[in-house]
């Protein structure tokens, strides 16, 4: 007990107080800021939003943590992460969406880059310059199915809320004249944009959207057509100088035009396909303007290479254009003989529409229509049109006549339409034929006859009978102006011209390339004829018969003969001698005299004037002649001339036979009791005489007055009757005719006169620039585009100098 | 014990059973508690000083954490939006080649509140451990804390002063981000825990020591 130790004195006090107590109240401190910070970092977390990916093929501008993402203009997102697709071909962009917006996103979502254009309509998205490329993203408040992972379209939608407008795609054949962000213009207003300029993926050409915003689409249809007004156009026509400048953006950056041509269009379908016209003028004419009927494509195989066919070349049908040629190509063909023929393919398309068939046909009750009309004779041509047959068209014409052909639906790409020759007048060959032919003439010739003529007209003239001719031609024209004068006289051309058609006519039978051959004929024939040896031997036999004659001439009786002769022109001096025949030449006096009255009528006079117009006709006439192959006809003429020497030549063949038949003739006479003969024919003279002698003989010569008197008498009654009066008539026909002639002189200086006008037109076109004018009126418009751009430019700057920040920065 | 000859050199207040206020620094037997000339309240060593002296080290801590994490300065300018936190402004100027700056930044907004934290946290768990070497290297230390303590705002008013300057409007603009304000909070909080310390308990040892 005692070696226990004694407890030692513990230290006691009092009892600490409990460690709460002697918190200090400071600890308040730091469990607030650990509150606040737990909070601060809560809030964050929270608000941190979704994580979405969305896949863009390149990512140009867009940066770590910078580039944001905005939701009309607001900023609701930040990149966060961009990696690549597993292939590397893409980029995966991630983006933090802030909580306000993330339920939206989703499955509709669209998702693009937005980047600063430089059209020229303007730049558009220069904040994005300074603010960077941001991403924008699209999404309607409905929450349908959530999504995270998006692919970014490539270019902005053109339509950014639904019902905002339609969207239509245009096909051209050139894209050149069309931009990005073109306007899209209905009767002047911009009622919308091109987008995506894109070359076509079915064929040539290229296609571009065009939106049309609301309320402006309602006026769209499926009849609309489209065409494009890039650029600006001037006409010089009879209305003066025509500007079209439909506004300075399309004259910079082109544009596209529409209207609705055709009532009872249906509303189009988005994305409905248009064509798009060159210009206003071709789209109106348009014959598939109406889209509503689907064009029939059909081709046509050409053996001659054709020009000036082009895509576009219209396509008639019993005089309507009922479609268009839409490509033209070359297409080899394998012959029977195992070689290739290349033929010229044109491809051309047709509406039912216009060729009559109830609208609403299909493509191929359109065939079946065609190849119905194909057996019927339907044929295709190449023909010309305008007035110099510089331009083709495409003709579809009726030929029953034509070789039986089908159409064969099944050809590709296009059924072949069967053809015809083409009907091609060529204006500028035709005048070439014509000028050569001139060349052909042989005028030199012509010219050296005229001058030798002339020179013998000369020679003539200067004699001093010529000389003398005058004054009595002075009279006699004097009686011919007034015989000419008379309407009967005039009448004489008409029939004259009827003569010469009727000869002409008559003429007009044969061939011209026979002329030669005809004449050589005809020569040889006669060559014949003299070659032949009859005709050789006819000299002899001449010679014999006249030896005969001489012969016969010697005889006795015959030289009695010359007395009886002398006695009978004895007695007929004595039948002269007489009174009656002595007066005969005062007869004849009286017959001229009367022939002179005859011809100095007064319608004579009109002869000049009138003969003018008789040459007019003989002009045409010649024209005529020219026509009618006249050395046709002399041809024939030759060859009836070669026809006659044929028979002269076989009827000559007998000739020698005939002379010696003379010759013995001859021989027989001589051998005659001509003595016995010779005072027949004394007595029969000495008859004569007697006969002569007698009364009637010698009351002849009044006869013949009287005969005379009845001519006279006729020549009067020519000249009272019709005959003169007809004469006029044609020649007042001919002046009526030349009258023609001077009216169409008339309208020369009618054609002055509007050449006149027009010069005055494009004068007042001119000096009208200031108003009025379609010009004044176009750079009217030019000038309110260049104001509007220019309060446009007045308003931004206000703007940024209201608010700088907000140009900059797009804010 | 190295030190116990150099304390012995000198006489603590409280083993003189004196009280000094610390206000007027007017000494009063030990015991008084109120300071008969200013009013001040005395005592000879002030309870619950580490308390406090850790508490507001624990806030300046918590306060530095989103002071590092979140943004010091948003810059707008023309071209771009930039936002930079403490670290990432020091390295942003490291990169450009600005060292010196780099340095001073970094100094002044890492390496000193840091070191402060250390320090003060030292100080107090020296403090509370009834047998440490005692003494005037850690009086010493505490003095370096609190007079380098302040100078930690430097970050603070540079970005003050920048954001009053730089507002150019587009061109280019400044704001204070969230961590301007933490890392402020953080500096206060630990110059006040430097400030709660009661300098007097580092001869506290000499109590227990010397029985």
């Amino acid at each position: 007990m005692s070696d226990r130790p004694d407890p030692s004195d513990l230290a006691t006090g009092e009892k600490p107080a409990p460690f709460w107590t002697r918190l200090s109240v400071v600890w308040i401190v730091p469990l607030l800021a650990l509150i606040v910070s737990l909070g601060v970092a809560w809030r964050t977390f929270e608000d941190r939003g979704i994580y979405i990916q969305i896949v863009f093929p390149e990512v140009a501008g867009v940066e770590l943590g910078k580039t944001v993402l905005k939701f009309r203009e607001v900023t609701v997102g930040k990149v966060e992460t961009i990696n690549f697709t597993n292939d590397l071909s893409q980029v995966v962009v991630g983006v933090r969406v802030d909580n306000s917006v993330a339920p939206f996103i989703d499955s509709d979502a669209q998702f693009w880059l937005v980047r600063p254009e430089l059209t020229t309509s303007g730049i558009s998205r220069l904040d994005t310059v300074l603010s960077g490329t941001f991403i924008e993203g699209l999404w309607d408040a409905e929450i349908k199915f959530p999504a995270t992972n998006f692919v970014a379209l490539k270019q902005a939608p053109l339509s950014r809320e639904p019902g905002s407008g339609t969207s239509v795609t245009l096909s051209s054949s050139d894209g050149g004249s069309l931009a990005e962000g073109a306007p899209v213009i209905y009767r002047g207003i911009k009622v919308g944009q091109l987008r995506n300029l894109r070359l076509n993926d079915k064929g040539p050409g290229v296609t571009v959207d065009a939106f049309i915003k609301s309320p402006f689409d309602e006026r769209l249809t499926t009849a609309s057509v489209f065409w494009d007004t890039s650029g600006f156009s001037v006409s010089l026509g009879a209305q003066g100088l025509k500007l079209n400048v439909r506004s300075l953006a399309s004259l910079i950056q082109g544009g596209v035009e529409f209207t609705t041509l055709v009532s009872g269009g249906k509303p189009v379908e988005p994305a409905q396909e248009f064509r798009l016209y060159d210009d206003e003028a071709s789209a109106r004419q348009s014959v598939f303007s109406s889209s509503v009927a689907m064009p029939v494509g059909l081709s046509l195989l050409l053996d001659g290479s054709i020009q000036n066919l082009s895509i576009g070349t219209p396509v008639q049908y019993r005089g309507l254009s009922v479609g268009e040629v839409t490509a033209l190509s070359i297409r080899a063909q394998p012959t029977p003989g195992g070689q290739q023929v290349f033929r010229q393919e044109v491809d051309f398309a047709v509406n039912g529409d216009r060729m009559g068939l109830p609208a609403g046909q299909s493509q191929d009750d359109v065939r079946a229509f065609l190849k119905e009309q194909v057996k019927e004779g339907l044929r295709a041509r190449v023909s010309s049109t305008g007035i110099l047959g510089g331009a083709l068209q495409i003709e579809l014409i009726y030929l029953p006549d034509a070789p039986p052909d089908t159409l064969n639906l099944s050809t590709k790409p296009y059924p072949v339409m069967p053809t015809v020759p083409s009907k091609i007048t060529d204006f500028s060959k035709a005048t070439g034929d014509v000028l050569g032919r001139v060349q052909k003439l042989p005028i030199e010739e012509v010219m050296q006859s005229t001058i030798r003529l002339l020179d013998s007209a000369n020679q003539f003239i200067a004699k001093d009978e010529t000389q003398q001719a005058p004054e009595q031609v002075v009279g006699l024209l004097g009686d011919l102006r007034a015989y000419v004068g008379k309407p009967s006289t005039q009448k004489v051309p008409e029939d004259l011209s009827a003569l010469l058609t009727d000869l002409r006519t008559l003429v007009a039978k044969d061939a011209v390339q026979q002329a030669p051959e005809k004449l050589t004929k005809l020569i040889d024939d006669i060559d014949a004829f003299f070659s032949a040896e009859g005709t050789q031997k006819a000299p002899a036999a001449l010679t014999a018969l006249i030896g005969d004659l001489r012969d016969f001439m010697a005889k006795s009786g015959t030289q009695k003969a010359p007395d009886a002769v002398v006695s009978l022109v004895d007695d007929l001096r004595a039948f002269l001698a007489k009174d009656g025949t002595q007066k005969a030449p005062e007869e004849l006096t009286a017959l001229l005299t009367e022939l002179r009255n005859f011809v100095a009528s007064p319608d004579l006079q009109a002869l000049p004037g009138t003969l003018r117009g008789s040459l007019t006709d003989l002009q045409s006439l010649m024209a005529d002649l020219n026509k009618a192959n006249v050395i046709t006809h002399v041809i024939t003429a030759f060859d009836n001339v070669s026809e006659a020497a044929t028979s002269v030549t076989d009827a000559t063949s007998g000739l020698p036979a005939l002379v010696d038949a003379v010759s013995t003739m001859a021989t027989k006479v001589n051998s005659l009791p001509l003595d016995a003969f010779i005072s027949s024919a004394s007595e029969t003279v000495d008859a004569i005489g007697a006969f002569l002698r007698t009364d009637g003989m010698q009351n002849l010569p009044t006869s013949l007055g009287t005969a005379l008197d009845a001519l006279a008498a006729t020549l009067k009654d020519v000249r009272d009757g019709g005959a003169v009066a007809n004469l006029n008539a044609a020649l007042q026909s001919a002046k009526s005719a030349a009258d023609a002639v001077a009216k169409a002189t008339d309208q020369v200086p009618d054609i002055l006169t509007k050449i006149d006008d027009l010069i005055a037109n494009i004068n007042r076109t001119v000096a009208g620039y200031g108003s009025g004018s379609a010009f004044g009126r176009q750079v009217q418009d030019v000038l309110r585009e260049v104001q509007r751009a220019a309060t446009s430019i007045g308003s931004l700057a206000k703007t940024i100098e209201r608010n700088p920040q907000a140009f900059i920065l797009g804010r | 014990m190295a030190d116990a000859g150099r304390q012995a050199e000198f006489l603590t207040a409280r083993e003189a059973h004196l009280v000094g206020c610390r206000t007027c620094g007017r000494v009063w037997p030990l015991g008084t508690t109120l300071c008969g000339r200013c009013g001040a309240k005395v005592q000879s060593r002030e309870t619950g000083s580490l308390q406090r002296v850790w508490a507001w080290l624990l806030a300046g801590l918590i306060c530095y954490i989103p002071a590092n994490l979140y943004p010091m300065l948003n810059t707008d300018t023309l071209l771009e939006q930039s936002q930079n936190t403490i670290i990432g402004g020091a390295v942003d100027l490291l990169k450009h080649g600005n060292y010196g700056i780099a340095i001073i930044v970094f100094v002044a907004s890492v390496v000193i509140p840091i070191g402060k934290f250390f320090a003060i946290a030292y100080l107090a768990i020296l403090i509370a451990n009834p047998r440490r070497p005692g003494g005037r290297h850690h009086l010493k230390m505490l003095h370096v804390v609190e007079f380098i303590g302040r100078w930690s705002m430097v970050d603070v008013f540079v970005v003050a002063i920048l954001s009053a300057l730089v507002q150019l409007g587009t061109v280019a603009s400044i704001h204070p981000g969230p961590a301007a304000a933490s890392f402020a909070l953080s500096v206060a909080c630990t110059m006040l825990a430097a400030q709660s310390f009661d300098p007097r308990m580092i001869w506290n040892d000499r109590i227990t020591a010397t029985p």
